[in-house]
This record gives C-alpha cells, sequence and structure tokens, in this order.
C-alpha cells in the first residue's frame, strides 16, 4: 500500500509537466469564451467584466502556448495565470459569502474542482521555477 | 471598482508578492547548499591532490632505493668474487709456507 502511495508521490515529483500543459493549453484556449461570444452578447447579458476576465486568460493562454519552448518566459505566463486564477477564485468566494443567491448555487463542486485546478497550476509553476532556478545556479 | 474585485484584487497582489519572496528565499537557500557543496568537493580535491603528490614522492623513493640495492648487490658479489681469490690465494701461501719448513 505504502509502494503504491509512492508510487502517486514519485508521479508528482518526477514527471514532466511540458505535455500536460501544452495539452492543457490548447484544451484552455479553445474552452475560452472569448472564441465562443461577442463582446456585443457578454454587454447584453452584463458580463462585460467576465468576458475582459476571459480575453485576459486567453492572452496570457497563447502567450503559455508560443513561449512553451522557453522555460523561463514560460513560467512568468504560467505566473500571470495564476494570479488570474487567484484573482478570479477569490472574487468568487467573495460573492459566495456576500451574495446569499450567488451561494445558493452549486458551489461546492465548483470550489472542488476550482480547488484541484489551482493545485494543478500550482505544481506546474513550482516545477518551473525550481528548474529555473537550478539551470541559473549551473550557469 | 466594486468591492469583491478589490478583494480579489488585493488578495491577487498580496499572494503574488509573498510567493515571489518565499520563491526568492529558496533560491537563497539553493545557493547556500551550493556553496557548502562546492566547499566541500574542493576539500576533497585538495585531499586527493596531496594524495597523489604522496603516492608520486614514495614511488620516486622507491625507485631510488631499488637503484641503491642493484648498487649494493653489484658491489657484494664483487667483494664476494675477491674474497674467494683472496682465501684461495691464502691457502696456497700456507700450503707453500709448510713446505718450506
Amino acid at each position: 500500500m505504502r509502494g503504491f502511495f509512492k508510487a502517486y508521490k514519485d508521479i508528482l515529483v518526477y514527471h514532466d509537466y511540458g505535455p500536460l500543459l501544452l495539452f492543457w493549453n490548447i484544451a484552455d484556449l479553445a474552452n475560452n469564451r472569448v472564441l465562443w461570444m461577442s463582446y456585443g452578447e457578454a454587454l447584453d447579458g452584463g458580463n462585460e467584466w467576465a468576458y475582459l476576465q476571459y480575453c485576459l486568460y486567453f492572452v496570457v493562454a497563447l502567450g503559455m502556448l508560443f513561449s512553451l519552448p522557453n522555460i523561463r518566459s514560460c513560467s512568468r505566463f504560467v505566473g500571470v495565470y495564476l494570479l488570474l486564477y487567484i484573482f478570479s477564485t477569490t472574487r468568487f468566494l467573495v460573492n459566495v459569502f456576500n451574495d446569499p443567491e450567488f451561494a445558493a448555487g452549486d458551489v461546492g463542486r465548483s470550489l472542488v474542482v476550482t480547488g484541484v485546478y489551482f493545485t494543478l497550476w500550482v505544481w506546474i509553476y513550482v516545477k518551473m521555477r525550481v528548474e529555473v532556478m537550478h539551470k541559473d545556479l549551473r550557469g | 471598482m466594486d468591492k469583491p474585485t478589490a478583494t480579489a484584487a488585493i488578495v491577487a497582489a498580496v499572494t503574488g508578492v509573498f510567493s515571489a519572496g518565499a520563491f526568492k528565499f529558496y533560491e537563497f537557500m539553493l545557493k547556500q547548499k551550493r556553496e557548502v557543496k562546492k566547499e566541500e568537493k574542493a576539500e576533497q580535491a585538495l585531499y586527493r591532490d596531496d594524495l597523489i603528490k604522496r603516492v608520486e614522492r614514495l614511488e620516486q623513493e622507491r625507485d631510488e632505493h631499488l637503484e641503491q640495492i642493484i648498487d649494493l648487490m653489484s658491489e657484494v658479489a664483487g667483494l664476494k668474487v675477491e674474497v674467494d681469490y683472496v682465501k684461495r690465494e691464502n691457502e696456497i701461501l700456507k700450503l707453500k709456507i709448510d713446505s718450506m719448513r
């Protein structure tokens, strides 16, 4: 049983994030609302801020995709992506605590999914930064 | 900017600053570890170089001593021959003295 869990730990510690980041990035871009919704539609629905946020996500995801071969630049984009993620999650949480109508929705599921995605991005970011640091130290 | 947005922006900024600090600290720790390892390696290299020098010196001394032993052995062999010759001459002289008596 211990070996089973150690195998998972080894996957997290030693396996590379590159292919995961590439496919996740493409999926993230394809899933972005900017591609499937016009600004006018967002404006009509009163979601212009959310649309702007999705625009930012889109730009950062594009940056990530094109800077993937250069780990230093890519880690910066991942950092910005994480900050955006923290921003939108905090905004969501503040709305949950302040707005009873908002809290009545499927909040639990959203939070679990957000938590898992957040862990994924933190894992990728930490791995990248550590790799950059080791590269810097090696000279 | 509404309240949730402002709160979220502040939280994101604070997290960004703290994580940047944490990574700087981690980088500092890594550098320190690397320096310690470098020093240890340098010490090991110093010890190894000293050992190599000692082995070279000992080998040189051994070669010199071997040469000395070879010289001494040839000298001893020469002396043995000389002693045998002197012994034989002594025996002849003894016999000559006996026959004169």
